[in-house]
């Protein structure tokens, strides 16, 4: 009981921590703090994700899908209908602001799990790479869809977003997101998840749902994607259907396994590495004193990334943090909390 | 995490957090690009920097600015994806210093980085992006190209004044605002000046599609006098073959997407005939063409297409700016560049109106073999 | 809709369903072996093109005469050879070093492989689009009356007809095929397949050179865009797997596979027939 509690006070210092730094970010050079803010989004992005592939063991290509949906919903609530919220409050104000911003985000998050939801329970029932290219083909349906309604822009993007997005916001919507991914694995309910990626059939002999558990891990990632995706839109103030495309989803992907199927803390790191890394290569190919050759591979950051892809394929699949699945993991093991492998989290 | 992995984690945050703060070169003036130099619309992204190129020598060349002053050009890639001209921007807005920004041909990626030099009064000036609605971000946004809204028009009152066409079929692409855009405002004028839509069809571009035969039967079909394409280049050609392999002989109408050497090259003989609007053309016996299409050849070993002279008078255009407002600061070029009237770009007259769009005229080419033909100009 | 309209658009779809299936003929070789998606297939595919892109200038000259006719062929059979390499060649060093490993680490790494080509692709060959180099005059069949059928799309479905049965024959009539089917039961099993594989690419690049498409850099929406056509067979339990592993291994040692293989295919068979392990049944049932 104690660990709980450890851990909810983390929580609340990860969120009075970034309100504080958040308050002091006017300084910051605009594109650090641009960057710091995606690592943000990534984290929760890739996390969510973790979930669904990681500790589910459900492989979804699709994230930049629900992604997609809590962006547009929010911008489109946020942008559009604002003016009532506003006058009601006597105009744009801290507190109206705040109520806005926070329903808007919710609305998203709550858009993208219904989503997840009308997308999961058909295709949980299928399995390894049917479900994935089932939720690749619903990722660019989002898109495609996105980019036919003239509403938000089309293909033109939606533009005008007020700038919402703060160090505070993004952060805490980390913090939370990790708090209720660790403290679900880590709870008798939870459990359910990880026996469902380990072992189906003997999930469901000792009568666990499995397609209740698929559903519930596909919703609550589909809802972090939605509230990243509204924490993206405000920060940008500008998003685009193609920004959410096939390539999107396997970025949150590859966080995901750097980091280590299954482990809170190394996808969460792998979101920050990978986001830096990316970054950096853009002041590699800067560089005057590098070869012709390697500035251009540097700039052409997808060929790197790509390499880097393959490379940790081969030398180290189970990512930085992760472990390779055991074999034969007793089924009553599951009470035993010590000996299983989120704990890493 | 073996501890090797660890080291070689920790080190490398370090390194990046070193070499982020590396400072700029205080006497160069800095000015910041960001283009598609890699991903499905790299084309664009590399002509037009090419033509910022040429621009930029010339400038150091003739002595620099200010002065003496030269100019020092930091190019950002942003792979045609969207999220990535914001960060690009702010990077060269505030890490780079960069006191004014060029770029991007993708109106939607040009929408994206707007409101960022907005917010940090960096005037930003788009060669190529021709959606109306990019420089309605703010006082500070720029283009020295026409909008899509005057190049639907023209192709439009080309049609109806010029070939005499009353039957028109229209095929666009809906993966592109661009595409869509010009279709509208060909649509409309041309509807209510006595013009008739006899089909209205679309296709996915950007590399999707590459086969148009169920779109063309059905236009073949409705019988037009023509056929507007408002697409890329790249489409455009593969449409024209599979026309004319289906039988249809009217001629195709296009924009300035279709502006690229590769246009022939890729429609061969089955171009002939048709017509597409544009910013300059490479036979205009205007000197200053003549010697922008010498010295691209020269540099780049290869004609310029439609996007290399628009980032050539973008620069040249800042540059002057730059000159006449005396200084580096982002408000006084936001004011001279406000009073660009009548500059002899490449590109024709620029003059930039209240709403900083370029004003200045279309040239209508026709194909002809390899060759596209100088055939009217059409005045703002 | 005229009667007219109605069969040109037959036409054109069944010349562009000719089109696709043969590029969904590759995929569903690798998916039906190796049950992995191949990720990369849109891209040894715009590799190919890419190929005959370079040759055709090099090669047509040398064939003048009554040799013109050859000087395609020639190209076309030099493009499957190169693809056929680089098939290998990924399968080498990317899908080989995986097979004991689970389904999903072959998947990523085929999107790695994938994302790899295309944007080494735009690197080395540029990103603007060329055209491709006409092998084959493209024109209108006469005598189709008010229908256009050009020599293009005819080509297109003869080949694919072609293919479709000859893959069809190899696949249900040789052992060969016979030893294709038996492993598709087994996902961990070797990528024994790989060559045949790329052959196939090969085609569809045959496939699209006659097309004369202009190809930019990104033909991998092509590929997604093809489904795989064969169910996945259930296993409802993990002794019933092994079994059905252990026998598709007799069939394939009854049939006399050995001998249709070569060293290190046997290698890679021996390992992987032996017994699947729980890992790989975890991930893939």
């Amino acid at each position: 009981m104690k660990y709980r509690h450890i851990k909810k006070w983390i929580l609340l210092a990860a969120i009075i921590l970034s309100g504080i730094v958040s308050h002091f970010s006017g300084g910051i050079n605009s594109y650090y703090l641009q960057i710091i803010i995606f690592i943000g989004i990534n984290i929760t992005l890739a996390v969510g994700l973790n979930l669904i592939n990681g500790y589910t063991g459900q492989f979804s290509l699709g994230h930049a899908g629900f992604m997609a949906i809590g962006a547009y919903v929010a911008a489109y609530l946020s942008t559009e209908h604002s003016a009532g919220l506003f006058r009601a409050l006597g105009g744009p104000n801290f507190f109206s602001i705040t109520l806005l911003f926070i329903s808007v985000l919710i609305a998203g998050g709550l858009a993208a799990a219904a989503a997840g939801l009308i997308v999961g329970v058909p295709s949980l029932r299928l399995k390894g790479d049917y479900l994935a290219i089932v939720t690749l083909g619903f990722g660019e349906i989002i898109r495609v869809v996105i980019q036919n309604t003239d509403a938000v822009g089309g293909p033109r993007g939606y533009s005008g977003i007020a700038n919402y997005t703060t160090l505070f916001w993004t952060y805490s919507v980390a913090a939370i997101t990790i708090y209720v991914v660790v403290s679900l694995i880590d709870s008798t309910y939870g459990r359910g998840f990880l026996t469902v990626r380990d072992d189906e059939v003997a999930s469901e002999a000792v009568g666990i749902s499995t397609t209740r558990y698929k559903v519930t891990a596909f919703v609550l990632g589909a809802f972090f994607a939605g509230v990243a995706g509204g924490l993206y839109a405000h920060s940008t103030t500008y998003i685009n259907p193609s920004g959410f495309d096939f390539q999107r989803s396997i970025e949150i992907v590859v966080m995901v396994i750097l980091g280590g199927m299954g482990s809170t803390a190394g996808v969460a790191f792998a979101a920050i590495l990978l986001t830096l890394l990316l970054e950096y290569l853009r002041f590699v190919s800067g560089y005057q004193w590098l070869p012709e050759i390697i500035r251009r591979i540097a700039a052409n950051r997808v060929i790197i990334y790509s390499l880097v892809l393959i490379a940790l394929m081969l030398l180290r699949p189970q990512g930085l943090f992760g472990r390779l699945p055991r074999r034969g993991i007793p089924i009553g093991g599951a009470t035993k909390r010590a000996k299983l492998p989120a704990l890493s989290a | 995490m073996n501890p090797l992995t660890r080291y070689i984690v920790v080190s490398f945050l370090f390194a990046t957090a070193g070499l982020l703060a590396l400072p700029a070169n205080a006497q160069d003036i800095v000015v910041g690009e960001f283009a598609s130099l890699t991903g499905s619309e790299a084309t664009f992204g590399i002509n037009s920097s090419n033509g910022v190129e040429l621009a930029k020598e010339e400038i150091n060349n003739a002595g620099g600015l200010l002065g003496g002053r030269k100019i020092k050009i930091i190019m950002e890639d942003d792979q045609s994806k969207p999220g990535q001209p914001s960060a690009a921007v702010k990077k060269l807005v505030a890490s780079d210093r960069a006191i004014a920004i060029l770029g991007e041909i993708a109106s939607s990626r040009s929408l994206e980085a707007a409101p960022i030099c907005q917010n940090a009064k960096i005037p930003m000036v788009s060669p190529g992006s021709t959606n109306p609605s990019v420089t309605e971000k703010g006082d500070y946004i720029f283009r020295v190209c026409f909008i899509d809204p005057f190049q639907g028009t023209v192709m439009a009152k080309f049609a109806l004044d010029n070939l005499h066409k009353k039957k028109i079929a229209i095929l666009q692409d809906v993966k592109s605002d661009y595409s869509k855009g010009l279709a509208q405002f060909f649509k409309e004028y041309f509807t209510s000046h006595g013009g008739q839509i006899v089909a209205d069809l679309s296709y996915t571009g950007g590399g999707t599609d590459k086969d148009f035969r169920a779109q063309l039967t059905k236009i073949k079909v409705a019988q037009p006098d023509a056929i507007f394409v408002p697409g890329y280049y790249t489409e455009a050609g593969l449409i024209a073959r599979q026309a004319r392999s289906l039988g249809i002989k009217v001629p195709l109408l296009g924009g300035d997407g279709w502006d690229s050497p590769k246009l022939t090259e890729i429609g061969g003989s089955a171009l002939d005939g048709c017509y597409f609007s544009t910013h300059f053309s490479v036979q205009d016996q205007n000197p200053k063409v003549q010697d922008f299409v010498k010295k691209y050849q020269a540099k780049f070993r290869t004609l310029p297409d439609g996007m290399a002279p628009l980032g050539y008078d973008a620069m040249m255009i800042l540059g002057q700016a730059i000159n006449t407002a005396g200084s580096t600061d982002g408000t006084k070029i936001r004011d001279a560049l406000t009073n660009v009237k009548d500059y002899p770009g490449v590109t024709g007259n620029i003059t930039i109106d209240e709403k900083r769009n370029a004003k200045k005229a279309a040239v209508v080419l026709e194909v002809k073999g390899s060759q596209a033909n100088f055939v009217t100009t059409v005045p703002p | 809709m005229t009667s007219t309209e109605f069969f040109q658009q037959l036409i054109n779809g069944l010349s562009l369903g000719a089109f696709y299936a043969l590029i969904a003929l590759g995929y569903t070789m690798v998916y039906g072996v190796l049950r992995f998606i191949n990720f990369a297939h849109g891209d040894v595919f715009m590799i190919g093109a890419f190929c005959g892109y370079y040759l055709s200038p090099r090669l047509l000259p040398h064939f003048t005469g009554g040799l013109t006719p050859l000087g395609p062929v020639a190209v076309l059979i030099l493009t499957m050879l190169i693809c056929a390499l680089l098939g290998v060649t990924i399968e080498k060093l990317a899908y080989r070093p995986l097979r004991q490993r689970p389904k999903l680490t072959v998947l990523i790494t085929a999107i790695g492989v994938s994302l790899f080509l295309e944007y080494g692709g735009q690197f080395v060959f540029g990103a603007d689009p060329k055209s491709f180099p006409e092998l084959m005059p493209d024109r209108a069949i006469a005598g189709t009356g008010a229908l256009t059928i050009t020599t293009t799309q005819l080509a297109a479905f003869i080949v694919t007809i072609c293919l479709l049965v000859a893959l069809t024959f190899i696949v249900k009539r040789t052992r060969l095929g016979m030893a294709m089917r038996a492993l598709s039961n087994n996902p961990t099993a070797a990528a024994l397949m790989g060559v045949n594989i790329d052959v196939v690419i090969s085609f569809t690049f045959a496939q699209l050179s006659i097309d004369r498409s202009a190809y930019g850099s990104s033909p991998r929406d092509q590929g997604i865009r093809c489904g795989c056509s064969r169910r996945h067979r259930k296993h409802s339990g993990r002794r019933r797997w092994r079994n059905y592993s252990r026998r598709c291994g007799d069939i394939c040692r009854w049939l006399g596979f050995f001998n249709l293989s070569r060293r290190d295919r046997i290698l890679a068979f021996n390992r992987d027939f032996a017994f699947p392990s729980s890992r790989n049944f975890r991930t893939c049932a």
